[in-house]
């Protein structure tokens, strides 16, 4: 590394913040709670949680109940949460459809392949450039990111069948486009006639001679977006990984699971890996591309950033091709050194661990300096994370290392072992909804199944490598006293903001325009409001600046949330009365915005 | 000079498509030459809009990059119109999720809309439990006035009668004071624009009217799709004619709420009930819409049932739509426009001489829903800007007679000889018709800005949705001072294109070839 003797920079090598030792990093992860079981703000969440319930009715409130919970480490048996279960109807869930997880999620960031849209055009056109997974242009290369395609399905389709129209569109798609494969995904509409996407994929995988896979992810299957990534998951186990066998060039091959690039953080994270002298093979999905997952299955190790959306290939391709996958984490300083670390561990090469080593103290180095200053700015400051399936665990370490707690946390379509940890999973009751979603049974795959370690080491790895093939969840980290709660909706989110008065909200756009009418300031996670990357060493900067930006805005001081406005004692001064009617809390605005002295 | 260029534009197509990744992509499009040499007489084109048979080189069946969205965008939208509404969308939650996100960006407001949440249950035996534990749950948490069910593709398609339903709810909730209207708007029906008058038509259907309710002199007014801020400037012109006035759907403050010390989890703006009700005892219904037909339009029930008296008006959006209007509202009030009002439209033609210049080498593409991209072709054609495709994403079968002869005479005096009016576009059609045409100027939602950016082309943004710029739910364009903020903004998109690149192509032109310069 050119830049290694950054590590003996005077003042950088002692108090080097937030790097953790590599031992620490490897000897498991489970965090030592100290806090008292049941601190002073855990009484204050436990009477919220009976003031919000309350307001349901009793069916509801019952099952509201148990979607809920004020994370307690002294209890002798885990903590269990209820998750991907059925959305109540009509109390405002942020949660998608099945579609949404399939093409909108896994599949969309896929860049040289037709993804055609089979339904009416609402669907395409909702997915059409609202995520924000970057994908690069490349000269003689395609980027359909850009795109979105739908068959348009009018009255006529519905009673007559779309499948000719389907057929042709894909005729049409391939004519203007040439893409490596065309993916077709259905909508609600197309499940109810009886299209029959399958048969028109190998009609026209035959008559064209481009690979054409067919995704049934009507909105309706499953509860909610999750759904979609497994079925997504399936077909690209069963269709698109494994088909072609040339491998890539390189030392310490990865594929990337789970990274969608959102703002660019796939790229941040790459930059980093490649440092490191890892090599990335394929990455599912964030600017990825189908030439490459044709043969994700050549790579030495499956690396996991989002668990929920794509464990399923992680598991599978172990199964199929003898791969290993460690759950990384990306987001957040310390996460990243832990995760590298880890990496530098399964391969266990002392030139690589050297390299990492490196790598690390002088990214840190670059940043130290503004680190400290937004450090300084942000401790003390309590946030509210309520993202998708991965990300209110992922940016709890970043919010961590910035001094920042975390005071509730949720996921919107995750599952139990998202948040309890994977050991639950074979306890996990299926129930009508999920056991519709095929659940692909693979076995080893004769010629292309090749064990990358032997038994015996990949046990004594597990041993010391506390992510490898094992996914702690998100509760475990969390302190006690603090919230979980699954599929938050409208409701709740207003009443434990209110009760708990985080300083910031980071959630989504459905919900963000809620907090910011009641003066709460709030930062999208899923798309980053238009900016990024937040990953990696540099994103952490990116997510502190953009952080106390906001914080510090000056509008806050000219607007204060409701429960700061209410003076804590009314009266009335009968001589003075024009000075008596100046609201009491004009006087204290300065002090109560999110950004002041609290 | 425009003449060549654009000849030279339009021969270029056949090589265009070569080896190029941009979709060449026909939907129902065919073109309409002007030429120069005939007397512009008004054009009844005999070409038909239908879709060119696939024989002809034209692609009929994929979509390129959607110019619409779907019906229940448009009835969750209408619905903020109507005073303590809440829409609840029957069918996957995903419906109501993607409407959500898309009207919270473009308005920049908090947007509820609930969703039955069917699942794969729901879908095989009947979602009526789904639904009604839907409406339950919502009329608990929220309060409302009104719920809106509107079904979905989902619902449409599993036969469900969700008016049947409805029925059932209000026996066992007969004490509700709670309305609950059911909107019929599967996604494959029509596009986000019938959707929206699908609502106020379902409503005025489907509450008790009490014709008693009007105030003396009451006018109705029917809106479509407008902006916020658009139909705060209506209710200032109403005001001005000191008129009362019923307005369906008025979304003015709903969604584009101002910032107060509490925050109001049910929208407290908008038309109320008891005077929707009152709308069948009015006088007069003004409809702002042009592409609705008797069985879709609120007016046309209002007569139907009532006897109310209807003109239906293009959204005025142009001095002489806005005249109409004024015309009309002067006449039914019986009072002289305010002076004020003579001062804007003073003001109008002023810019309108000022900017001429600018203006007449502007060569627009305009696309959207029909009744924008005819109330903007309007504006355009009077300002000299030529409309040179007016491409509507959806069914608008009257706009190509509403336009045609009023664009042909205008590219026959500055000497243009192609122009375009298209329905049922994408865009990957408007896309390419843009560099066959050589326009130069963009009117619609952002969903140009890919044109934007591959042609650099400046895209005036006024429709919705705008997600890549802040202030979609302040954008004006109707009356003369919306009308005027238009043509500036657009007036500015040129001269910005054109300051950004002169020095460099006067460089170009005289300095860079010196063979030319000196050797002739």
């Amino acid at each position: 590394m050119k830049n290694s003797h950054n590590r003996t920079k005077p003042g950088h090598t002692e108090e080097q913040l937030l790097c953790d030792s590599a031992q620490a990093a490897t000897a498991g992860s489970s965090t030592i709670h100290t806090a008292p079981s049941v601190p002073e703000m855990g009484e204050r969440t436990g009477a919220v949680i009976d003031e919000v319930l309350e307001s349901y009715e009793a069916k509801v409130f019952r099952n509201r109940k148990k979607h809920l919970l004020m994370v307690d480490h002294a209890l002798e048996a885990p903590q269990e949460i209820a998750a991907n279960s059925r959305t109540i109807p009509g109390i405002l869930s942020h949660r998608g459809c099945c579609y949404a997880g399939c093409k909108g999620v896994v599949l969309g960031p896929i860049k040289d392949a037709l993804i055609i849209v089979h339904g009416p055009i609402g669907c395409s056109f909702y997915t059409w450039g609202t995520r924000r997974h970057k994908a690069s242009s490349e000269p003689d290369k395609l980027n359909l990111v850009p795109y979105t395609f739908s068959t348009d399905m009018h009255e006529t389709d519905i009673v007559f069948g779309g499948e000719k129209k389907l057929f042709a569109a894909i005729e049409e798609g391939l004519a203007l486009f040439k893409p490596e494969a065309v993916l077709i995904c259905s909508t609600c509409p197309v499940g109810l006639i009886g299209d029959d996407i399958h048969a028109v994929a190998a009609r026209a995988e035959k008559q064209f001679g481009v690979t054409c896979v067919a995704f049934s992810c009507e909105g309706y299957k499953g509860v909610s977006q999750s759904a979609g990534h497994h079925i997504a998951s399936n077909e690209l186990i069963r269709r698109i990984i494994g088909t072609n066998d040339s491998p890539m060039q390189g030392t310490y091959r990865v594929n990337l699971l789970g990274e969608y690039n959102i703002g660019g953080d796939g790229w941040e994270t790459e930059r980093i890996l490649k440092r490191c002298g890892i090599t990335i093979v394929s990455v599912m999905s964030g600017d990825g591309s189908i030439a490459d997952i044709t043969r994700a299955h050549t790579a030495d190790l499956n690396l996991v950033q989002c668990h929920r959306s794509i464990n399923y290939i992680a598991e599978m391709m172990q199964t199929q091709y003898g791969i290993d996958w460690l759950k990384v984490n990306f987001v957040g300083i310390s996460a990243i050194q832990k995760s590298l670390r880890q990496i530098a561990a399964y391969f266990d090469n002392l030139e690589l661990s050297e390299r990492i080593e490196a790598v690390i103290a002088d990214e840190l180095a670059e940043i130290d300096t503004e680190l400290r200053s937004y450090r300084d700015q942000l401790s003390g400051k309590t946030a509210a994370l309520y993202v998708g399936g991965s990300r209110s665990h992922h940016y709890q370490s970043l919010l961590k290392d910035l001094g920042m707690q975390t005071v509730i946390a949720g996921y919107e379509f995750a599952h139990r072992d998202d948040y309890e940890g994977r050991e639950v999973k074979e306890s996990i009751k299926v129930d009508a909804d999920n056991k519709n979603i095929e659940e692909l049974s693979v076995e080893p795959i004769e010629g292309k199944y090749r064990l990358r370690i032997s038994p015996e080491k990949l046990a004594q790895l597990k041993a010391s490598i506390a992510s490898l093939e094992q996914y702690e969840g998100m509760i475990k980290e969390m302190d006690n006293g603090t919230l979980v709660i699954d599929d938050l909706n409208h409701f709740e989110a207003e009443k434990f903001v209110e009760a708990l008065k985080p300083d910031v909200f980071f959630s989504g756009i459905k919900d963000k325009y809620v907090l910011q009418k009641g003066g709460v300031f709030s930062r999208q996670l899923h798309s980053y409001d238009y900016k990024g990357p937040y990953a990696g060493f540099k994103g952490a900067i990116n997510f502190a600046q953009d952080l106390l930006m906001g914080l510090q805005v000056p509008a806050w001081q000219f607007i204060s949330p409701p429960w700061r406005h209410e003076p804590l004692l009314r009266g009335h001064v009968d001589a003075v009365e024009e000075e008596a009617s100046v609201p009491v809390s004009t006087q204290t605005q300065g002090a109560d915005r999110p950004g002041g002295e609290r | 000079m425009y003449a060549r260029t654009n000849q030279d534009a339009s021969r270029k197509t056949p090589g265009h498509n070569a080896g190029s990744k941009t979709p060449g992509h026909n939907a129902g499009s065919s073109q309409v030459l002007a030429n120069p040499s005939q007397t512009p007489a008004p054009k009844t084109s005999k070409v038909s809009v239908k879709k060119p048979l696939k024989a002809a080189g034209a692609l009929v069946d994929l979509n390129v990059n959607p110019c619409k969205m779907c019906m229940p965008m448009g009835t969750c939208m209408a619905a903020y119109g109507v005073r303590g509404t809440l829409s609840i969308l029957h069918g996957s939650q995903g419906c109501a999720t993607y409407i959500r996100r898309h009207m919270a960006t473009h308005f920049n407001e908090p947007v509820d809309i609930a969703s039955s949440s069917l699942t794969e249950q729901g879908t095989v035996y009947g979602g009526e439990e789904n639904l009604r534990k839907g409406i339950d749950n919502l009329i608990r948490l929220y309060s409302p006035e009104l719920v809106c069910v509107s079904t979905t593709c989902l619902a449409e398609t599993i036969g469900e009668d969700t008016k049947g339903i409805l029925e059932r709810w209000r026996q066992d909730n007969p004490a509700s004071e709670v309305e609950v209207i059911a909107v019929s708007a599967p996604g494959y029906g029509g596009s986000e624009y019938e959707g929206f008058f699908r609502f106020s038509r379902a409503l005025l259907e489907q509450i008790e009217m009490r014709p008693h309710n009007a105030a003396p002199g009451q006018l109705n007014l029917i809106c479509g799709p407008l902006s916020p801020a658009d139909l705060r400037t209506l209710k200032q012109l109403l005001a001005a004619f000191a008129l009362d006035a019923v307005i369906l759907p008025d979304i003015s403050d709903n969604l584009d709420r101002p910032h107060l010390p509490t925050y109001e989890r049910l929208p407290q703006s908008g038309t109320p009930l008891n005077r929707i009700r009152g709308m069948a005892g009015s006088l007069l219904t003004i409809e702002l819409a042009l592409n609705v037909n008797d069985n879709l339009s609120p007016a046309a029930l209002l007569r139907e049932r009532y006897g109310v008296p209807y003109r239906r008006l293009a959204p005025p959006v142009s001095l002489r739509d806005m005249d109409t209007l004024v015309a009309i509202l002067a006449e039914f009030s019986g009072r002289r426009p305010p002076e004020q009002l003579q001062q804007q439209r003073g003001r109008y033609l002023d810019a309108m001489v000022d900017s001429h210049k600018y203006n007449a080498e502007g060569k627009a593409a305009i696309f959207g829903e029909a009744d924008f991209c005819y109330s903007t072709a309007r504006m355009c054609l009077e300002q000299g800007i030529v409309p040179v495709l007016v491409a509507a994403g959806s069914k608008a079968p009257g706009l190509r007679a509403a336009l045609e002869a009023e664009i042909a005479e205008l590219a026959e005096r500055f000497m243009l000889d192609s122009f375009t009016i298209i329905d049922e576009a994408d865009f990957g059609t408007i896309e390419r018709l843009c560099a066959e045409l050589g326009v130069n100027l963009l009117f619609g939602s952002s969903d140009g800005r890919r044109i934007e950016e591959s042609q650099g082309i400046p895209l005036v943004r006024c429709a919705f949705p705008i997600h890549d710029r802040i202030g979609g739910q302040r954008v004006t364009t109707i009356g003369y001072e919306g009308s005027l903020n238009l043509v500036d903004r657009a007036t500015n998109a040129l001269l910005e294109r054109k300051q950004s690149r002169f020095r460099r192509a006067i460089f170009d032109e005289f300095f860079t070839s010196p063979k030319r310069f000196y050797s002739e």
